[in-house]
């Protein structure tokens, strides 16, 4: 039997004699002399469309996870809940939203159908409702468009993983600009001398006994270490005197041991 | 069939046939039932001046596509 796209033979019924006895198709033979009367019945095939898009911006979004089931049991929208399909409803198939965001399938035949959302793209959230409303397909609309849409919202990130961040690209420094002027700035306020800054006036010792200097120490002065004998520090080098008075007493030792010898040789 | 000595015999072959109809329910878009075709086609071994393939497009009305095929021997 020759059939024209999108449709299929889902009824071959027979019946034979004058009062039409039925008769299975696939064992029947005719008597010689019979009759038979057969009746088949073709019905346009029909294909569901899901889009998935961005609740957002109504992008299309590939990546997500459908499937098509049959309210076997014809109880309409009572017979889908938000949340999962009937136990009872047949899954006809599945499928997965390509780059234009759509997946169909195809050669239904009549009845009630709904989508239902396994699964959102990554980066989206399932909608509250995974379950389409119903779409019927019958003689009316069959081998017609019908398309279904979901809307999923994306999830919130946490923000950029400061971690991986890449640090912006080092700008390239301008080139310096001729000064204007070959002039200098005026010298500041520099040392007028080299030499450094006087040192500061030590402390004045106590005043000596009875008629002793003034001792008030006049700047720079240092002190005698631990100023003991109150007695001003007059800068004297005490060591050269010390050391001709020694020489002066050894060197008349001598003259007198010499003198001593004189006599004992004459 | 032996026929004996001095005998006479007759013989009346009837060839019959049967009759078949099928009409065409079409359900959805946009296609007719003349656009379905069936073929008849009898079961070997065909006798010679038999019945052959026949096709047939189908139809609403049971009487109009109706043809005759060979029967069950």
């Amino acid at each position: 039997m020759n059939v024209p796209d999108g449709y299929r033979m889902v009824d071959l019924s027979c019946t034979t004699g004058p009062q039409r006895q039925v008769v299975d198709p696939s064992r029947w033979a005719l008597e010689p002399g019979g009759t038979g009367q057969c009746t088949a019945v073709n019905r346009r095939m029909s294909e569901l469309t899901v889009e998935k898009l961005d609740a957002d911006d109504g992008s299309t979004l590939p990546g997500a996870e459908f499937e098509l089931y049959r309210d076997t049991d014809s109880d309409g929208t009572d017979g889908t809940s938000q949340d999962a399909p009937d136990a009872d409803d047949y899954r006809v198939d599945t499928c997965t939203s390509g780059g234009n965001g759509r997946c169909a399938i195809g050669d239904l035949d009549f009845g009630d159908y709904y989508w239902y959302e396994k699964s959102a793209p990554d980066g989206y959230s399932l909608p509250e409702d995974l379950t389409s409303d119903i779409v019927t397909i019958d003689a009316d609309n069959a081998g017609e468009t019908h398309v279904t849409t979901f809307r999923d919202s994306r999830i919130p990130g946490p923000g950029p993983d400061p971690t991986t961040t890449e640090p912006p690209d080092p700008t390239q420094p301008t080139n310096p600009t001729e000064p204007t002027s070959t002039t200098g700035p005026p010298p500041g306020p520099g040392p007028s001398t080299s030499e450094g800054p006087d040192g500061p006036n030590g402390p004045g010792g106590p005043g000596g006994p009875g008629g002793a200097g003034d001792g008030g120490g006049g700047g720079p002065h240092g002190t005698d270490g631990d100023g003991s004998n109150g007695l001003s520090d007059t800068g004297a080098d005490v060591g050269v005197p010390f050391a001709l008075g020694l020489a002066f007493l050894v060197g008349g030792a001598a003259l007198a041991a010499l003198a001593r010898r004189k006599p004992g040789k004459s | 069939m032996t026929v004996p000595l001095g005998e006479d015999v007759e013989c009346t072959a009837t060839n019959q046939t049967a009759d078949m109809s099928v009409t065409k329910q079409v359900q959805g878009g946009d296609a007719q039932p003349s656009d379905f075709t069936f073929r008849l086609t009898p079961l070997d071994p065909v006798p010679p001046a038999g019945t052959r393939t026949t096709c047939v497009a189908g139809s609403r009305r049971t009487s109009a596509r109706s043809r005759t095929t060979r029967p069950k021997r």
